[in-house]
């Protein structure tokens, strides 16, 4: 019977389907992932250290920091206040402005570096003002932040907006016929309901955060030591030719990628019913 | 619950504030509190991060008037770049609709050791810093690399060739296409499935005929966005591209040296088509999406 | 808390959600709103509660005007029809809630607010599950939860938006009665919405019917049993044999005139009506009747009867949940709405008893034909509605077989496993010997009459006879 005769080749084209599905994670996934981390332990686990210890790495590794430190927090802030207002109020407008909030994800690093520096570079109109009262906005950190700040924005709003929507207003609207305030509702009604969300959102910015390099490299003039941040101290370090220096530095970049995403399965098994997940990028 | 946008008959002049502009029969309903000061801090976030921002590149790259927009973007480089930059994309896309929907496929409907651990690592290059990504391909693709020494005797050179460029689009496009159909695939109807199997369908007239258009709308959605990625990605190509005008230049790239070299008017405009260009394949490949939607009765 | 609307509007685009609501809920008083889905109900509780605005028209609440009160002003407690428990906060945390939020100088100490909500907990029967989430709980449970958390800032005004619906048929019909007696003792003005009328018919001192943002019809129960007034009332109410809404049967019972009330006037102040059709089969009358509920006590002020009070010498009153056992005298219309027939499914009588007969149809809307030489009939009425048969007594045997019919007949309508059936032995107050011999009878068979057709049957007895009390008050194990 013609059923029978199959299954050996729907097993034959299955185990095929499969190794070539294996075949390609490994090949263009895995491999650039562990290569990393190999190359980066290439001359010995000393050398790895001492690279790291450099001066302007250490110096990088903190203004990354920073800048991701504010970005984050500033994105939390407008996520929640974003989604708050989206997923609890009806307004004229709303379908504009979420798509308004997932603007950043068409939009090229390169240019969300480029349009800060058109708006406050020394050839700007806002320029000369600020030269003027010695505030300088591109190349240094105000202007990085920015940068990250409209290349990041989208994560913690995107996790928290479909969630809150789902979740309606029914519990607020219980606490504030208990007599509760506004921002009584928020913390304690609505914030412990979104808490992993939140988390995971603020996890996948951080990790934006902390990795860009297009729109950051544009605004931050490559001074060494100064506005260097760690992606683009690995660029530096690589068109130096040392390159087990910038496989370090891009290994802890790497390693922060795996926790994050080691961090993000976990969530999502555990908690998985409570973030209304919208996949990174779909 | 439709919005009803009467005309604010009876509120007195107070109340007129940012929150009864978006509707003011709307606001004088708003019973839960805290309304104003969110879409106040989101709308003065949104336009000072984006607006403006964007209102000033636009304003720049319109202050050099239609006539030098065409000038700038006739002059080969950046014809060369746009070239190089959006067909290398759309390769790189239709590259990974196919591996895309084929890993969306085995992921969901094999099982095998590991398929957990293979599902979270779709997400790399997606969670990897740009830069990390870029000196791992090229290092890993130069010719004394792991992977480029394989190749160089087969008379492949990835690095600094537009392969390399191309390599590197389909890295960090691939989740997205796998990512916008996983969810799909869950959702198929099984007895449809079955159903085609009684009729007498093989199994790849089944996959065509029956499954694929389900999934459409996802390899679609997923495609585009991986397509709008790689137009604008610059770390992760700039290390393994050729980097060469008018042979192996992205466009970011030739933004990022108009940039050096302070021709801003330049580095506007071209962003400003960029953007322009990006916007109008999304919306296009939305519009195709809906009508796969519809076709199958989404 | 009273609250008084007048014309109140609401609006969603084109369609009026509310559209001139007039409505007047008296201190104290449960108020259900009932209707079909869309009439506008939930609108209207939301726009009392404050969770939402209207367009035109006003609310006043102890006559204060109320349009530009939050919720949290009013002072309203609100259990939604999904509960809306805070999912994150174990059930102590839900019930306190409302207390450990009011303003730092109102605030009550830790403890107090523990007191409280164990206070709570146990009124609600809900002990011993403070510290369990409310995914924990069962749906009764739940609800219950929700009812604590509004009561427990001591609202003046309760809100309960479907309180039973989402609730299996038996937990529905406990916490019925129990929210009832909840409501009567703490004497809390409380409006809910409903779509079951059987609910509101059962609980409600009045009920406002609501069609297309109208209050098409409001009264008491028995008013609007008897005087379904339009088409979609009627049609509403399932009157589709519905002997009332035969338009050649005419109203069966008529309000009396204030002014002149005529002899037959019970304190009701409606008066039965001679004429009927006497066309209808009379057994197999379908007849939705919803008696009248214990708590007469209840009926709004505004309306001026004349109210008796149950008093507790002369008129004992024994019940156990659904099953009363009252002693009444033979004469007089008055007695006979003390409550007795509350729950009673079948009435057995002796029909030398004229003014119980009537009685007995006037509370039904039912007029006995005033001459009639076929044998001793005694018409049941059963509760919630489901049917009125003819249970023609003849003995013991036929009471039994009468019931067996009605049992089956209760099945047949579709009446729920669990609504049980009780006999109430109506018998005249003239012979005491007759009586006792009757409900003698009736003694040796308790174990055939407690079962029939699988329905659980009880017993209620009034008359003339203190002696007779005894005889029912032990048949149906009702001691002390």
């Amino acid at each position: 019977m013609a059923g029978e005769m199959r299954r050996p080749v729907q097993a034959l084209s299955r185990a095929t389907t499969i190794l070539a599905a294996l075949a390609l994670v490994g090949l263009f996934l895995i491999l650039p992932a562990a290569f990393v981390f190999t190359e980066a332990l290439a001359k010995g686990a000393a050398f790895f250290l001492g690279s790291l210890a450099q001066p302007e790495t250490l110096a990088a590794i903190r203004l990354t920091l920073i800048v991701a430190a504010i970005s984050v927090g500033a994105n939390t802030i407008f996520g929640l206040a974003a989604a708050w207002c989206i997923a609890k109020f009806e307004f004229s407008g709303k379908s504009a402005l979420v798509t308004l909030i997932d603007l950043p994800f068409s939009v090229s690093p390169v240019i969300a570096g480029l349009v800060f520096v058109l708006l406050f570079g020394a050839q700007s109109w806002l320029g000369p003002v600020l030269a003027g009262h010695g505030l300088r906005i591109v190349f240094a950190l105000p202007g990085m932040v920015l940068a990250t700040i409209f290349v990041t924005f989208p994560f913690v709003a995107r996790q928290l907006i479909p969630l809150m929507r789902e979740q309606g207003i029914g519990e607020e609207e219980a606490a504030l016929t208990l007599g509760a305030s506004g921002l009584q509702i928020f913390w304690r009604v609505t914030l412990p309901n979104i808490r992993w969300a939140l988390l995971y959102g603020v996890l996948l910015c951080n990790a934006r955060a902390m990795g860009e390099f297009g729109a950051v490299s544009v605004v931050s003039g490559h001074i060494p030591g100064v506005t260097m941040t760690m992606p683009l101290q690995v660029e530096l370090l690589y068109n130096n030719y040392d390159l087990a220096g910038a496989f370090a530095v891009a290994a802890l970049l790497a390693l922060l990628a795996l926790v994050t995403l080691i961090a993000k399965a976990v969530l999502e098994w555990r908690h998985g019913s409570e973030l209304a997940v919208d996949r990174p990028g779909a | 619950m439709p919005v009803t946008e009467m005309p604010a008959t009876k509120m007195p002049a107070t109340k007129m504030n940012a929150a009864a502009a978006f509707g003011a029969r709307a606001a004088e309903r708003r019973v839960l509190p805290g309304f104003a000061p969110a879409i106040g801090l989101t709308l003065t976030y949104l336009g000072l991060i984006i607006m403006i921002p964007l209102a000033a590149l636009m304003l720049r790259a319109a202050g050099v008037g239609p006539a030098g927009l065409i000038a700038i973007l006739r002059q080969p480089r950046t014809l060369a770049a746009f070239r190089v930059s959006f067909g290398l994309s759309l390769a790189a896309a239709a590259v990974n609709a196919a591996i895309g929907l084929l890993l969306a496929w085995v992921l969901a409907r094999r099982r095998f050791p590991g398929r957990r651990l293979i599902d979270a690592a779709i997400d790399l290059p997606f969670a990897l810093p740009t830069a990390v990504a870029g000196i791992t391909l090229a290092t890993l693709y130069s010719n004394t690399g792991w992977l480029g020494a394989r190749l160089a005797p087969l008379g492949i050179t990835v690095s600094y060739t537009r392969l390399g460029i191309f390599v590197a689009l389909v890295f960090i496009g691939l989740p997205f296409v796998v990512r916008a159909v996983q969810p799909l695939i869950a959702d198929l109807d099984r007895e449809a499935e079955d159903a085609a199997r009684t009729l007498g369908a093989s199994d790849t007239a089944i996959f065509w005929r029956v499954i694929f258009p389900a999934l459409l709308p996802g390899v679609l959605t997923g495609s585009a966005l991986a397509f709008a990625r790689g137009v604008g990605e610059y770390g992760s190509v700039i290390f393994i591209a050729g980097n060469v005008p008018g042979v192996s230049e992205i466009v970011p790239l030739l933004i990022v040296t108009k940039l050096e070299e302070f021709d801003y008017a330049g580095a506007a405009a071209i962003a400003t088509v960029m953007l322009l260009a990006s916007f109008a394949i999304l919306i296009a490949v939305n519009r195709a999406e809906q009508w796969a939607r519809q076709r199958h009765g989404g | 808390m009273s609250v008084q609307i007048r014309g109140l509007t609401r609006r969603y685009g084109r369609e009026a959600a509310l559209a001139g609501i007039d409505l007047e809920v008296g201190d104290g008083e449960l108020l259900a709103l009932l209707g079909p889905s869309g009439a506008g109900k939930t609108t209207l509780l939301r726009v009392i509660a404050g969770l939402d605005r209207p367009d035109a028209g006003t609310v006043l609440i102890d006559g204060r005007d109320v349009r530009r009160l939050s919720p949290r002003e009013r002072q309203i407690g609100f259990v939604f029809q999904s509960y809306a428990l805070f999912r994150h906060m174990n059930v102590a945390r839900n019930i306190g809630f409302g207390l450990s939020v009011k303003p730092r100088r109102e605030r009550p100490s830790r403890q107090a607010i523990a007191r409280r909500v164990e206070e709570l907990l146990e009124l609600m029967q809900l002990s011993g599950l403070g510290r369990r989430f409310p995914a924990q709980l069962s749906g009764g449970q739940r609800q219950r939860a929700a009812l604590a958390r509004a009561l427990a800032i001591d609202p003046k005004l309760l809100l309960l938006d479907e309180p039973f619906g989402a609730l299996d048929a038996k937990v529905r019909a406990e916490l019925r009665v129990w929210l009832r007696d909840l409501q009567h003792r703490l004497r809390l003005t409380t409006i809910f919405v409903t779509h079951d009328q059987h609910e509101a018919f059962q609980l409600a001192d009045r009920v406002a019917i609501l069609n297309g943002g109208r209050v098409e019809r409001i009264g008491t129960p028995r008013e609007i049993r008897a005087h379904p007034a339009t088409p979609f009332l009627a049609e509403f109410l399932g009157a589709a044999d519905h002997a009332i809404a035969n338009d050649r049967a005419g109203p069966a019972i008529k309000p009396c005139d204030p002014a002149d009330p005529p002899p037959e006037c019970g304190s009701l102040g409606v008066a039965p009506v001679a004429a009927y059709s006497d066309n209808l089969p009379m057994d197999q009358t379908v007849f939705d009747y919803a008696p009248p509920r214990p708590s007469d006590a209840a009926v709004p002020a505004a309306a001026d009867r004349p109210r008796e009070p149950l008093s507790a010498t002369d008129r004992p009153v024994v019940s156990a949940g659904e099953l009363w056992v009252v002693e009444l005298a033979a004469e007089g219309l008055s007695r006979f709405e003390q409550d007795a027939l509350v729950s009673a499914n079948v009435i057995i009588y002796d029909r030398t008893l004229a003014s119980t007969v009537s009685a007995a149809l006037a509370l039904g809307g039912y007029a006995e034909p005033a001459s009639d030489n076929s044998a001793e009939r005694c018409l049941g009425f059963v509760r919630d509605g489901w049917s009125v048969v003819r249970v023609v007594d003849r003995g013991v045997a036929d009471f039994l077989a009468q019931l067996r019919m009605l049992a089956l007949r209760l099945s047949a309508a579709g009446a729920p496993e669990d609504l049980p059936v009780s006999a109430l032995a109506c018998r005249g107050g003239a012979d005491p010997k007759r009586i006792e011999t009757r409900l003698a009878d009736l003694d040796t068979l308790p174990e055939e009459l407690k079962q029939v057709g699988g329905r659980a049957v009880g017993f209620a007895a009034f008359g003339g006879s203190k002696a007779a009390l005894p005889h029912a008050v032990a048949f149906n194990g009702l001691a002390g």
